[in-house]
């Protein structure tokens, strides 16, 4: 058969997925918190092609190496900050996060090393709690408070404080629920009536529980904003510290990074390249047609 | 359907349904103490397509697995408590609060076996009016314009003998005065009942610019509302005014809406293209055969 038109058909799939990837880019374009992912192909593994029974002596004829198609082989999360917008409404957080690590210049959110080693800049997340009581790190810090007093997503996942602990808007001593809080640019809660830092349980002061990812092109997106990290992978979430350079603004939230200019660029030509493969395939087709039905005609 | 259909379809749901609130709240801009809605989105679930071992290849920088995100929807929707400006009026039964706190009034209805209940209701829309009640014929009631009964800090319903003068001071308390003999003693007609929000996330839209909450929390444990006078110590409750005469207007601000009303239209609109974007392919494909 004609290699070339499975090459062209993994061509369209391959842009089939770029298109998705980018519908689902425009999709959030008012989503906070929300990173763009761009789709990467990867060609197939190449191999040998040779000629068969040559001239007498020399039975192959090797013509050299050829790659039979393309695969969409992951979506990566473009980790770069989205813009802080106003919001007004106590509840809502941003991360300001721009952490440095010594010796590197992050351009875009990545940098080379002088030996030629790709780094991604760490980031900050919110840490929240899911069901099964597990760590999922998010950017979308549109919070409220439910009847039991506690720090929830929108979709009621509580918000994890630095004690590991959902953290909970009701005075430990007083059984009062507080309604108004003020959350400094450390993540500290506090009273808005007196300045005075809230405490928990035990007296501790609380405060949101920043994660700083290094890495985070490992994190997994799960949906409605959440990401995880694979068990192996663990290591790589630690507590932000003061060192790094991380900020929460209270009354804002950080909107997508969707660039939409871009987006449209970009779905526009993967909509082409399918379109430039379906013709490849159809030129195959063609040919086909005049092999069967014209050269075997007696 | 094709995943790109998809994405853009579930988005332009969302999408207009915030359209809706945008138009909800743009009509809404000269309802008395109305606050403005404010829509979120979240995205939809992520689906990981599992690859297998192999495909773990040198330079790969993602673990193993393709991520594909499922487009966009409405997650929640807020309402955002900012005071409104006040506009004076100069009638003797407008309200305005100038703080954050709700005026208590009692919702009338029959339950499911027809008998009449009382429901506990939550208003900023303070333009009230008196009116007699059958089987008091001495008093008026203070009620909204819809015939609630509004509430005391006794938690009866505010009411002054007929021919008196309604006149309430910053702090609630409600006096009349005789007009038909002016040199009467005042009469004391208690005081307004004012609730502070704790969980504004929590109440529920009744209509009528009335808020209330869910069956399932207990007005009494003061979770989410609390009466304002019953907390001296309370700072914020120290701030709050009655202002007769005003009206608190809608707090929504017109050139926000229409910001929002753009942003939210040319996402539809790059949606939109999205979608016959993923139309054409699925043409492209239906047509391989020529």
């Amino acid at each position: 058969m004609l290699r070339g038109l499975y090459t062209a058909a993994a061509g369209m799939l391959s842009q089939q997925r770029k298109h998705d990837t980018i519908t689902n880019n425009i999709a959030n374009l008012n989503t906070p918190g929300f990173k763009q992912s761009r789709a990467v192909s990867r060609s197939f593994p190449e191999m040998l092609i040779a000629l068969m029974e040559g001239r007498p002596g020399q039975e192959t004829v090797s013509f050299g190496r050829l790659n039979t198609g393309v695969l969409a082989e992951e979506a990566l999360t473009l980790n770069v900050q989205g813009e802080i917008r106003e919001t007004g409404n106590p509840f809502d957080f941003a991360i300001v996060s721009d952490i440095q690590v010594d010796g590197l210049q992050f351009n875009g959110g990545k940098t080379i090393t002088a030996d030629g080693e790709r780094v991604y800049q760490p980031q900050a997340f919110f840490t929240v709690a899911n069901e099964a009581g597990e760590p999922r790190y998010t950017r979308n810090g549109k919070f409220s408070v439910d009847a039991e007093g506690r720090l929830v997503t929108a979709e009621g996942y509580p918000v994890l404080g630095e004690n590991g602990q959902p953290i909970v808007l009701i005075d430990p001593a007083t059984q009062v629920p507080i309604g108004n809080v003020t959350v400094n640019r450390f993540g500290q809660l506090l009273d808005s009536v007196n300045g005075q830092a809230l405490v928990d349980d035990a007296g501790n002061p609380i405060r949101l529980l920043l994660t700083r990812v290094d890495n985070p092109m490992r994190m997994i997106p799960e949906g409605t904003g959440l990401y995880r990290l694979d068990p192996e992978d663990a290591e790589l979430a630690t507590p932000v510290t003061g060192a790094d350079n991380v900020e929460v603004r209270q009354g804002f939230v950080e909107t997508s990074n969707v660039d939409p200019t871009q987006s449209m660029v970009d779905m526009m030509t993967a909509a082409r390249m399918y379109e430039a493969n379906q013709k490849v395939i159809q030129a195959y087709d063609k040919s086909l047609e005049k092999a069967v039905n014209e050269v075997g005609r007696v | 359907m094709n995943h790109s259909m998809i994405n853009a379809l579930v988005s332009m749901q969302g999408l207009q349904q915030k359209l809706d609130i945008i138009a909800n709240n743009m009509a809404n801009i000269n309802t008395t103490g109305y606050k403005r809605h404010e829509a979120t989105f979240h995205d939809v679930l992520t689906t990981t397509m599992r690859q297998p071992e192999t495909f773990q290849q040198a330079g790969r920088i993602s673990p193993l697995g393709l991520t594909q995100g499922w487009g966009a929807k409405l997650s929640q929707i807020q309402v955002s408590m900012a005071q409104g400006s006040l506009v004076r009026t100069d009638e003797p039964t407008d309200f305005a609060i100038e703080g954050d706190a709700l005026f208590e009034v009692i919702v009338s209805s029959l339950d499911e076996n027809g008998q009449p209940v009382q429901r506990t209701a939550w208003t900023r829309d303070g333009a009230f009016t008196l009116r007699a009640l059958p089987g008091d014929p001495d008093n008026v009631y203070l009620t909204t314009k819809e015939g609630h009964l509004v509430r005391g800090a006794d938690d009866e319903p505010i009411r002054i003998p007929n021919d008196h003068r309604l006149r309430v001071d910053t702090d609630g308390t409600v006096t009349a005065y005789n007009e038909l003999e002016p040199n009467m003693p005042p009469v004391a007609a208690g005081r307004l009942k004012l609730v502070q929000v704790v969980r504004p996330q929590l109440l529920r839209q009744l209509g009528d610019n009335l808020y209330t909450l869910p069956d399932s929390i207990d007005p009494a444990l003061g979770e989410v509302v609390r009466d304002a006078s019953a907390d001296p110590g309370n700072p914020e409750a120290a701030k709050l005014k009655v202002q007769q005469g005003f009206l608190e207007q809608s707090n929504v601000n017109l050139a926000e809406e229409m910001t929002e009303l753009i942003m939210t239209q040319r996402a539809f609109q790059l949606n939109a293209k999205a979608l016959s974007s993923a139309d054409n392919m699925m043409y492209l494909a239906n047509t391989l055969r020529g």
